[in-house]
């Protein structure tokens, strides 16, 4: 047992790829990509290996996962300017007033390539 | 025959605890509930926070005590006289949608008007899991540092409410309880912050007022 919110993740995961496939007739599984907002509370690493513990059986056996980092979003309470970055924002760097969180901590089954039997 | 097929799927993985405390949260209402999700670090003043709640409160109220071994602090909420229910999240670092909505099943929601969620002490994890209550509050105390707050932002801007505790002893740490009052409005501009101190009673009735006021905005 692992002790982290990433297995959580990871279980979570595998359940979006597995209700994606549903109908599918997917063979094998090449890459899986995820895209991870800059703020999200996620160790990619953990979370890599976490998945690697519970994607078991042959489906899963050449697959790679990608993971994408993505910029979090911040815009201004007074000028409204939006700016994105990789970290936490506090001041808008235009007019010094407070910034507001708008995206940043998403964690998206992005897309899946693998191998389809044809009917 | 095989082929190679790119399966666009923009699903969030999330989102199946988001649902469920989505649900969770539907039952608080049904019920005329109102629920908070006490989150904080070790040894911030949660569950005392909670009891001096429970106690001064004018309404009916249910305690969901979350914890590695939970029965320690459940006892203190059994103690006043109050419907509690123990979650042992085991090796888990974080109350989730999931177990919170097998706690609900145990509450008698009917004859309550709020509930409190006591999170699991930790700064980082339960950041992500929102668990279906109506406001999250975040406590803090000044024994970890008044560099806590800056250093857990994230948790901050994920919270309606929070609280520094242990402000009786600020000067003993060597912490500025106003910096860090000040860093969670730097942080986040829409988070109300309380000083408190539970052992010299310094702001309960604040504290107090706080969850009369938002129970009655809800």
């Amino acid at each position: 047992m692992v002790a982290m919110h990433e297995m959580s993740l990871a279980l979570s995961l595998l359940d979006t790829i597995e209700k994606s496939l549903e109908g599918k007739n997917v063979k094998k599984l090449r890459e899986i990509t995820i895209e991870v907002g800059s703020l999200a509370m996620v160790n990619t690493e953990q979370l890599s290996f976490c998945f690697s513990i519970i994607a078991k059986g042959e489906i899963f056996s050449d697959m790679k996962l990608n993971i994408q980092k993505k910029k979090a979003v911040f815009r201004c309470i007074s000028c409204q300017k939006e700016v994105s970055s990789e970290e936490l924002l506090s001041n808008c760097s235009f007019c010094g007033s407070s910034m507001e969180f708008m995206s940043g901590d998403e964690l998206i089954l992005k897309r899946i390539k693998a191998e389809v039997e044809d009917a | 025959m095989h082929r190679v097929s790119d399966i666009s799927v923009e699903a969030d993985i999330i989102q199946a605890n988001k649902a469920i405390a989505e649900r969770n949260r539907k039952i608080l209402e049904d019920n005329n509930v109102v629920g908070f999700d006490i989150s904080g670090a070790i040894g911030s003043g949660k569950s005392s926070l909670i009891e001096e709640a429970v106690k001064a409160l004018d309404l009916r109220t249910g305690v969901v005590a979350g914890d590695v071994l939970a029965k320690f602090d459940a006892e203190r909420f059994k103690k006043l006289g109050v419907p509690t229910v123990p979650l042992n999240t085991g090796k888990e670092c974080h109350l989730d949608a999931h177990i919170v909505s097998h706690a609900l099943e145990e509450l008698p929601l009917e004859s309550l008007d709020v509930v409190f969620f006591e999170n699991v002490g930790n700064l980082i994890c339960p950041t992500d899991f929102d668990i279906g209550a109506h406001r999250r509050i975040i406590v803090v105390s000044v024994t970890e540092g008044d560099d806590i707050v800056e250093k857990h932002p994230m948790i901050f801007l994920k919270s309606q409410f929070a609280v520094i505790n242990k402000i009786d002893i600020a000067e003993f740490v060597e912490a500025s309880a106003e910096k860090m009052a000040e860093d969670a409005k730097r942080i986040n501009p829409h988070i109300d912050v309380l000083l408190t101190s539970v052992r010299k009673k310094v702001n309960i009735d604040a504290w107090v007022e706080y969850l009369i006021r938002t129970v009655k905005e809800i």
